[in-house]
């Protein structure tokens, strides 16, 4: 099984130039935990990986206004990637390797074309693909 | 097993008056991205939950100051939860019935003691399927408006 048989596609995505407020607003509206961060609407070159947690943690603790913290401050710049056409198993690895739950999906341009999730790997496949990548987590409180 | 066995003992908490901040905070220095809620002078009698999606969601995602929110605002209230008494597979059940990966442990008066994670049962003796039909149901959440997320 590819990742390109598991991954959403075409995941919404943001800009670094987006405050953290319009980021939250897309998490929100469209009920995701992670952003992929592109350079631009058409290219869409990746630049980034925001997450739910990325912009709690760049706008509250500071008590700072939602909208003048941007998403180039709360990101992930450079994330793991894989490719479409890489197998589920490489991917439950760079799960497990770098203690992420989602990676970015990008083409041979590195530009976005999908996000891949642990719980899409749990839907769609066997148990012993998902389960090692969250034995990676059983320490933490996620 | 019991709960009592596997889950995280005494937990950091807020209270419901808390700002966003202070719980940010807290979350940001314990590595947590859930706190119990409890209801201050009470012997940490269990109100709510608090994550790091629900402070993302209502205070960043709504443009508000995160010193003027208080918890109370942010939290999914009377959240469900098991005992510590409670068999690790009742717990599982919980979980996949309510569409959480984590569960406060409580006490008869609703004391907390405890958190219990999806994560945490990964290492019992439960079968992968068991633990993989819970993590499935977590993705779609049915009438939950906020919290369940890709």
């Amino acid at each position: 099984m590819k990742v390109r048989d598991v991954m959403t596609k075409d995941p919404v995505v943001c800009v670094s130039q987006n405050s953290a407020l319009d980021a939250a607003w897309l998490m929100r509206t469209y009920n995701y935990g992670c952003l992929p961060v592109v350079s631009g609407p058409t290219t869409r070159r990746l630049v980034g990986i925001v997450t739910d947690r990325d912009l709690c943690m760049a706008v509250i603790p500071r008590g700072a206004a939602p909208n003048a913290v941007i998403v180039a401050t709360a990101m992930t710049a450079a994330p793991v990637t894989c490719h479409p056409d890489d197998e589920v198993e490489s991917c439950a690895g760079l799960m497990r390797r770098y203690s992420v739950r989602r990676i970015p999906v990008v083409d041979e341009n590195g530009a976005c074309v999908g996000l891949v999730s642990h719980t899409d790997l749990a839907r769609r496949c066997e148990a012993e693909i998902v389960m090692p990548t969250e034995r990676a987590f059983a320490g933490t409180m996620a | 097993m019991q709960v009592c066995e596997i889950m995280r003992h005494d937990p950091v908490v807020c209270f419901p008056d808390d700002t966003a901040e202070v719980a940010a905070r807290t979350m940001r220095e314990h590595g947590t991205g859930i706190l119990p809620v409890v209801r201050r002078n009470s012997g940490g009698q269990v109100i709510g939950v608090v994550t790091d999606r629900d402070l993302c969601l209502r205070v960043v995602g709504e443009g508000r100051d995160p010193l003027a929110v208080q918890v109370a605002e942010c939290m999914t209230s009377a959240p469900v939860c098991c005992g510590p008494r409670d068999d690790i597979q009742y717990a599982l059940l919980l979980m996949r019935e309510h569409q959480v990966r984590r569960l406060p442990v409580v006490d008869s008066d609703y004391r907390i003691g405890g958190v219990v994670c999806l994560s945490n049962l990964v290492n019992s003796y439960l079968a992968a399927e068991t633990l993989v039909e819970t993590l499935r149901a977590t993705c779609y959440p049915v009438h939950r408006e906020l919290t369940v997320s890709r």
